[in-house]
């Protein structure tokens, strides 16, 4: 008899990580093939504008873009199901690893993700059938429980429900007001703008304006509810669609354009057919523009990288 | 490594991405550690906290914060780690920097104030710590 790692809770387990699979019938290569080639480019090019952030260039972070283009130039020449990009892999994960442990505490969350999506990628060998699935299912997996607990957590801090949260950041930030402010009344938006300064005792910082309070709470709701569509077979797809311009919007108000395109390339694995493979030249071309834009070269003019 | 085994690692890893967060959210509510770090998820959740950290020396006059300087990055750094850890006391490194730039200014007085959002009131809240060198 094979002994089972999980033990004796194995088959409840596995039965509810299948859940984020899809029929065994279906090939899931080329969409993960897909994945993993955006994934790579996400992490050469987020270390390399990490490198170009604050008002000095680090020279740690420019190295590790260095290597994950590398070890993304290793994979896509070596052969497939061969050691060298299996090598590479693992090389990325490592790498990815090692950045995390060595900026900790202050490393943000999105690196967490980065981490967990390239350690599944460089266990499951895309090249075997039933690895590639588990590999599908696993993120899949990932990008649901980071959504649902995103949601979750904002429920739990209670910080939406009078838009405190966000009549906060208006408050503090033009990036959020640019987004805002079309859904309060502009006596509001004045009010609220006036309390930049965040003296003690300053506020309310909340809002009446129904159109705000919409969409305050519509964020943690779809945050949760969003998840549970996509665990559902016949919801699956639109719930793909949703979360894709859900969380791509969210991250491009807030400017966080990286994490955004994270989430895009997630949430592109939700649908049946492998119709990331049709993104990976726009998505090539975003990290392109934005590796561009973070070096800001003087011979091209171009806005301010304020983006994560 | 069989199948199996990958798929029981990958499942354990996804349990602990579950489970975890419930667990940083009892640590912020308990040590008031950041909610926007340590793979939480709780970013946009509420505002990281306004500090202001001044110092004062022995004559009570404020001590100038020279930018570049190591007491300067000290400076920040603290700052960093209280928005990160919460409350706590300068560290050694700090007090060494203090005491390099302002060599008769003992004994030291580290004033920190936090400003909060309560999202019950909606409001900015205030504490303050104070922190002495030599130590009271």
């Amino acid at each position: 008899m094979t002994h089972d790692p999980l033990g004796a809770n194995v088959g409840v387990l596995r039965r509810v990580f299948a859940w984020a699979g899809d029929p065994p019938d279906t090939s899931q290569g080329s969409k993960a093939q897909a994945f993993v080639v955006i994934l790579l480019t996400h992490l050469m090019a987020r270390s390399w504008v990490a490198s170009w952030k604050a008002d000095s260039f680090h020279l740690g972070y420019a190295l590790a873009a260095c290597l994950f283009a590398s070890f993304g130039l290793l994979y896509v020449l070596g052969k497939p199901g061969g050691p060298t990009r299996r090598a590479a892999l693992w090389l990325a994960a490592a790498l990815q690893c090692a950045i995390v442990a060595t900026t900790f505490p202050e490393v943000a969350n999105h690196r967490y993700l980065e981490m967990l999506c390239i350690l599944f990628v460089a266990l499951f060998e895309i090249d075997r059938a039933e690895d590639c699935r588990s590999l599908v299912a696993a993120l899949r997996w990932t990008f649901v429980i980071v959504l649902f607990h995103t949601g979750l957590q904002k429920l739990l801090y209670g910080t939406y429900f009078d838009g405190q949260f966000l009549a906060y950041e208006i408050a503090a930030e033009e990036r959020f007001a640019d987004f805002l402010k079309y859904f309060m009344s502009s006596e509001e938006y004045v009010r609220v703008r006036g309390l930049a300064g965040r003296d003690p005792g300053a506020g309310p910082f909340a809002v009446s304006s129904p159109a705000f309070l919409v969409i305050s709470n519509l964020v943690w709701i779809l945050e949760l509810t969003i998840p549970v569509a996509l665990m559902w077979r016949p919801t699956r797809a639109l719930a793909a669609v949703a979360a894709i311009v859900f969380t791509f919007s969210l991250q491009l108000g807030a400017r966080e354009l990286m994490f955004g395109l994270l989430c895009a390339n997630l949430g592109l694995l939700f649908f049946l057919r492998p119709v990331n493979r049709f993104f990976i030249v726009p998505l090539l071309v975003i990290y392109a523009l934005l590796i561009l834009v973070a070096a800001q070269p003087d011979w091209l003019p171009l806005p301010d990288p304020e983006f994560n | 490594m069989t199948h199996a085994r990958k798929q029981s690692i990958a499942i354990a890893m996804l349990l602990a991405l579950a489970i975890w967060p419930l667990i940083h959210f009892g640590l912020v509510q308990r040590f008031g550690i950041s909610p926007w770090k340590f793979g939480g998820f709780a970013m946009y959740c509420t505002p990281n906290p306004l500090l202001e950290i001044t110092i004062f020396r022995s004559d009570h006059q404020e001590v100038p914060i020279v930018p570049q300087s190591a007491l300067a990055r000290q400076h920040r750094q603290y700052g960093d780690a209280w928005a990160i850890w919460n409350e706590h006391r300068p560290p050694e490194a700090f007090w060494n920097a203090l005491r390099e730039a302002e060599p008769q200014g003992a004994p030291f007085l580290v004033l920190v104030r936090e400003r909060r959002l309560d999202p019950r009131t909606a409001r900015m809240v205030q504490r303050r710590r104070r922190y002495f060198w030599p130590a009271e």
